[in-house]
């Protein structure tokens, strides 16, 4: 396989809080190659946004604080990177795509002259091919009449609208990196296809890889090469996406495919199903953090935490007793 | 755009014709009248005085009067004041009232945006701290005290700027600044909020998430959206200028509108407390105006009804 095109490694990101430092991050790896699309999933809280924030250094600090870790691109540490530096890469080497349309756009200003600024500061262009471009992207993401939309402002489009103006918005310096945090999720199901369908297309279009946060394994199943799933700050198992929906391995991972009742875009599958809470992070026990809701945890579990083991040549779990007797012979290492 | 402010404007005749009518009427219900003292004045007098002013007609009668006059700019003779009518006393008095409101206004404008976005954008830091504890000393110390504190540690000590009087722009720099204090210690603290709420808002994540600078951040996509919370109390602020400058006038002996506000009720010249109160209505009235218009400005989510653009 190629070099990646991001590597995120041994990320641990905390907040400060009045009860305690929460490392809601705590040891994340993920690789992600060109042209696909990595999912991230995982139960509500376990750190997906915190990760993909962390990517680009966009929570607060404080009270976040990225302890630990590296962000690989382009051969730099992202991380360690000056603002100034990073900021030349923010929104137009990597772009990003948050899940809330109707408050990620400035309400005082036009939804153009939003798209406009990210070209005014990563081109050379002048601002009349600016305003091409701006008009060009606006009919690449389904925005009928963009010399019209140009001017209007967030408050006059429906959420799909201002979703489509976000995604353009990221896609102006057709960046090689795109970070979508469950773009879809606060959309009307049919306008959720549409979204998907259409960062499919860009994707292929701009040779992008996505990194695509997402609740759903509907949206997972319809979109994702390679999968990761996050649970409780960490990853806990990556692999393609037919290995996952196939053969998992991780006991957590069975869980989250025995509670999807469909796989279609759309049938949400709620991810609290699996009995049992996610513990405290705030104070992790000893060994495995999964071993209070995890039917083959025992002795070694309690004792040892799991450390993420590379299995094959693209997947990796982080389990003592993993699902191997389901996997075809010759996989397994 | 035009044509909402000029709807806007005929809508402000209904509404000073309320506060006149109500003004009015409670006038009339005040025990006593305008002419009623320790001794009383012999019947044959006073019945040759309320005929002059008409106020032996039915009361009625005497509003229709009023009204019939305020059509033809004439807001009556003052009863203290003989000789003189109250368009007389408001053109001498309303200037300088305006002046001193002005001038308190901008004052508070710009030093309570200008603190509460120095305090805001570097919210935790120690300029921030000092600018609190600087606000809460503009809210609490009250106007009669910081009034003389200024005349005394400043006018007294250095002879400058004058305290007392209305000759030139240099008299208004002390009344101003008592009057403004309040309102720029609480601008302050509502920009500040407003600065540190808006700062917090997804779209400046998105906004950073695209490259912009720290600055262009802060002094574009928050300063805008937090100066909405600022405009709102314009109204309000207005208002209070306006109504604060009695003591802040009695303290600097400025000429103003403030001390007819008081004495002409207690005196109940009802011409005198109808003319003062329909001009501090049509302010308003007008404050209001220009907020919303502002607004409308800054707001692109407020369409002003009537207006197509
Ligand atoms: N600003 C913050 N201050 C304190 N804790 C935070 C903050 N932001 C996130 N967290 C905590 O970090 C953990 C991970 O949050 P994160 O937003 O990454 O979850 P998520 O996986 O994206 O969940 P969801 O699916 O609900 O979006 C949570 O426990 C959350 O409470
Ligand atoms: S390490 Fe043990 S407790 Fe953790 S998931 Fe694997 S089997 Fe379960
Ligand atoms: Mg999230």
């Amino acid at each position: 396989m190629s070099e990646p095109v991001l590597s995120v490694r041994g990320l641990r990101t905390t907040f400060s809080t009045d009860a305690g430092v929460l490392p809601a991050v705590d040891g994340v790896d993920l690789e992600l190659h060109a042209g696909e699309t990595l999912c991230v999933v995982g139960e509500s809280g376990c750190g997906k946004s915190v990760t993909a924030l962390s990517i680009l250094r966009l929570l607060p600090e404080p009270p976040a604080s990225i302890e630990a870790g590296e962000v690989i691109f382009d051969g730099c540490n992202l991380l360690e990177l000056s603002n100034a530096e990073l900021r030349k890469i923010r929104g137009s080497r990597i772009a990003m795509v948050f899940q809330e349309p109707m408050t990620s756009l400035n309400p005082v200003f036009s939804v153009g002259s939003q798209i406009d600024e990210a070209l005014k500061i990563h081109t050379d262009l002048t601002r009349q091919g600016r305003r091409e471009r701006v008009e060009e992207l606006l009919t690449l993401v389904g925005i009928p009449a963009p010399a019209e939309r140009y001017r209007d402002y967030p408050h006059q489009l429906s959420g799909g609208m201002r979703q489509r103006v976000m995604i353009a918005m990221a896609l102006s310096c057709e960046p090689a990196v795109l970070i979508a945090d469950e773009p879809t999720t606060a959309l009307d199901v049919t306008i959720q296809a549409q979204i998907l369908e259409l960062l499919a297309s860009l994707q292929e279009r701009f040779h992008m890889a996505v990194l695509l946060i997402t609740h759903d394994l509907g949206v997972v199943a319809e979109t994702a090469n390679r999968v990761a799933v996050l649970y409780a700050g960490r990853v806990v198992e990556t692999g393609t996406v037919y290995e996952i929906f196939g053969a998992p391995r991780h006991p957590y991972t069975v869980g989250l495919m025995k509670a999807m009742p469909g796989r279609s875009v759309g049938h949400r599958a709620p991810l609290h199903v699996i009995p049992g809470v996610v513990p405290d992070l705030r104070d992790r026990p000893e060994g495995c953090s999964f071993r209070e809701r995890c039917p083959r945890a025992d002795a070694v579990c309690a004792e040892m935490d799991p450390e993420l083991e590379a299995w094959g040549a693209e997947s990796a779990v982080a389990c003592h007793h993993p699902y191997v007797d389901e996997r075809p012979a010759g996989e397994g290492g | 755009m035009i044509r909402y402010t000029a709807a806007r404007l005929l809508q402000a005749i209904p509404v000073l014709l309320v506060v006149a009518t109500v003004t009015f009427a409670l006038l009339r219900l005040l025990p006593g009248g305008p002419f009623d003292r320790e001794k009383a004045l012999p019947p044959v007098i006073l019945a040759n005085i309320e005929a002059r002013y008409h106020l032996d007609e039915p009361v009625a009668r005497q509003y229709a009067r009023y009204l019939a006059g305020l059509v033809r700019g004439d807001f009556g003779p003052s009863y203290k004041y003989p000789g003189r009518d109250v368009a007389d006393i408001l053109r001498d008095s309303f200037p300088v009232s305006i002046q001193l409101g002005a001038a308190a206004l901008v004052l508070a404008m710009l030093l309570g945006v200008g603190a509460g976005l120095a305090a805001g954008m570097r919210a935790g830091t120690l300029q921030d701290r000092a600018i609190i504890g600087l606000t809460l000393l503009g809210i609490s110390v009250p106007s009669f005290v910081l009034g003389a504190a200024l005349v005394l540690g400043v006018a007294l000590r250095f002879g400058w700027p004058p305290a007392g009087l209305w000759e030139s722009p240099a008299y208004a720099l002390l009344p101003a600044l008592t009057l403004a204090a309040f309102p720029t210690a609480y601008i302050a603290q509502l920009t500040r909020t407003s600065v540190i709420e808006v700062a917090g808002r997804d779209f400046v994540r998105t906004a950073r998430a695209k490259g912009v600078s720290e600055a262009r951040v802060r002094w574009v996509h928050v300063l805008r959206n937090a100066l909405l919370a600022v405009v709102t109390y314009f109204g309000p602020l207005l208002a209070m200028l306006l109504t604060g400058s009695f003591v802040v006038e009695q303290i600097f002996a400025i000429p103003g509108m403030g001390r007819f506000f008081v004495t002409a009720v207690t005196n109940r010249d009802y011409p005198l407390v109808m003319g003062v109160t329909l001009v501090y209505a049509a302010l308003i009235v007008l404050s209001n105006l220009a907020v919303d218009l502002v607004y409308g400005w800054l707001d692109p989510r407020i369409r002003l009804a009537g207006d197509e653009s």
